[in-house]
């Protein structure tokens, strides 16, 4: 066992060997670079779904706008306090950074589940393409408390997008990445193009007069669908922080942030939650209150811009799926060393497509997305404490490293323990990670202190 | 042209706005707005990809 990990990290690290150096000042990028970063990456097909949900959760339109602009704001501040410091510090992806702090195996491991839970978000992402073809075709979208699909037309379509998509991320992963940097203002101004034109058949007058008490009473009324738990604002607001906990609290962008001059590009974030996670989600909202709460992106979509709609239904799923399965490729490279790349990226994408004919990943996308930043949580606290408070406490950081471990025990079960202790937390699972967190800091600082005096022997 | 292109690709992108929000005042018909909205749209794929998908 010890020596199949040892291999897989070294697999893993052959991987990731162009990202080992520490960025060098000449490959800094400018503040604009960033911000189009964000903007780009966080107006994606999730929004169709996400946004649609506060509908159909019930959330009030003032709780809504209350909870939106907290959580992205507490997203942006996570971002510039939370990961940009420790990026800028030491430079380093979240990769290495981790390798040096829970050992080579455990990295690898992490990578592994991350590979995971980015096949899963993929197959969700398809699952919301192929309610577009769905939509056009005639082919009844599953219902929203319905976990398996509905008809074998449903996945067949599913089938033929994941294969698609999958096509596209093999052949030709860097082109289509540069194609999709075009798609991502196109899709925000669809999000706003789609919703201003639903509103009058909202009853919203057509000099705005009356859209206060239309957001309120027709569209965001405090009243759940059958089936659908009531969300309030700290719903909505822990929500919008959380949405990317694996990027930022959970310290992925590290990998972008190694790049920024200073800790004060974190704020750049802002360009991505603001248009993304608040004005694409109150555009979601507004269409699929148009289409009677049906939770069906694609016909929502349809309805409400037509070809244009459709389109860029197809064109967001594919812009998350693409990235995200070359990722899982990346990651499921390590486990099968004698594989190349474009078989990793076509076994990601076979299970991609075979989640993706799922429904479920998609109709629960809110839980989903709160599970995949609880279950990564730990690793931001760990590396958090390792590299921020064990110094200041005179414990010496880097046991992993300088002791040649393969995993670091403690970190493994201080992140094992902090999910139990996240599951017997008695509360909604959406306020579960902050808790958690400082959990998983407290118990890794008290561990690593302990046994601090054997390792510093050494 | 390569400007002339990225010129045209803006304002392809303002006329996906623009046209929704025609529709929304009621100054034309469901019908001219998704036409117009398609047509806008395609016009943004061609011009941002000719001006400025290398600089991406």
């Amino acid at each position: 066992m010890k020596s199949r990990l040892a291999a897989l990290a070294a697999q893993m690290d052959q991987i990731e060997e162009f990202d080992r150096e520490p960025v060098s000042p000449s490959r800094f990028q400018s503040l604009r670079q960033f911000a189009g970063l964000f903007g780009g990456e966080h107006v994606a097909a999730t929004e169709f779904v996400i946004g649609a949900f506060f509908v159909l959760h019930g959330v009030k339109w003032t709780d809504l706008l209350l909870g939106l602009f907290l959580g992205n704001l507490l997203a942006v501040l996570s971002w510039t306090l939370v990961c940009a410091p420790i990026a800028t510090r030491t430079r380093l992806t979240l990769y290495w950074y981790f390798r040096k702090i829970g050992g080579p195996g455990l990295m690898s491991l992490f990578n592994v589940l991350n590979g995971l839970l980015y096949c899963v978000l993929a197959g969700a992402m398809i699952s919301v393409s192929t309610t577009a073809v769905g939509a056009v075709l005639g082919v009844p979208s599953p219902g929203l408390n319905d976990w398996l699909p509905g008809s074998v037309a449903w996945v067949a379509i599913a089938i033929l997008i994941g294969t698609a998509f999958t096509l596209m991320a093999i052949l030709g992963f860097e082109k289509f990445s540069r194609f999709a940097v075009i798609c991502s203002p196109w899709m925000l101004a669809i999000f706003i193009a789609c919703a201003l034109a639903v509103l009058p058949r909202l009853g919203v007058a057509s000099d705005f007069s009356n859209f206060w008490e239309v957001a309120s009473t027709r569209i965001w009324n405090g009243k759940p669908s059958p089936g659908q738990e009531q969300f309030g604002a700290m719903h909505v607001m822990f929500f919008a922080w959380f949405a990317n906990l694996a990027m930022h609290i959970g310290l992925s962008d590290m990998a972008l942030f190694r790049f920024a001059p200073n800790w004060k590009y974190g704020l750049a974030s802002a360009c991505g939650m603001f248009p993304g996670h608040m004005l694409a989600w109150i555009c979601s909202g507004v269409m699929v209150a148009a289409i009677n709460r049906e939770m069906n992106p694609g016909l929502m979509a349809i309805e409400a811009g037509g070809f244009a709609g459709g389109a860029a239904v197809m064109i967001a799923g594919w812009t998350t799926a693409n990235p995200t399965l070359y990722r899982a490729g990346l990651a499921f490279q390590s486990v099968t060393p004698d594989w190349s790349r474009w078989k990793t990226t076509a076994g990601a994408g076979l299970l991609t497509t075979a989640l993706a004919c799922l429904p479920v990943f998609f109709l629960r996308l809110l839980d989903y997305v709160a599970i995949y930043g609880l279950l990564l949580m730990p690793v931001g606290a760990i590396v958090f404490a390792e590299h921020w408070i064990l110094p200041r406490i005179g414990v010496k950081p880097y046991r992993a490293e300088r002791l040649g471990w393969l995993v670091n025990w403690q970190a493994l079960a201080v992140w094992v323990g902090t999910l139990v202790f996240c599951w017997l937390l008695p509360m909604h699972l959406f306020f579960k990670w902050l808790p958690g967190y400082f959990f998983a800091l407290g118990a890794y600082t008290l561990a690593s202190a302990l046994t601090a005096r054997e390792g510093s022997s050494k | 042209m390569k400007s002339i292109a990225k010129a045209l690709a803006w304002i392809s992108l303002a006329a996906c706005i623009a046209i929704p929000y025609l529709a929304f005042r009621g100054a034309i018909g469901d019908s001219a707005y998704r036409t117009g909205l398609a047509v806008a749209s395609l016009a943004w794929f061609v011009f941002a990809t000719w001006g400025l998908a290398k600089r991406a």
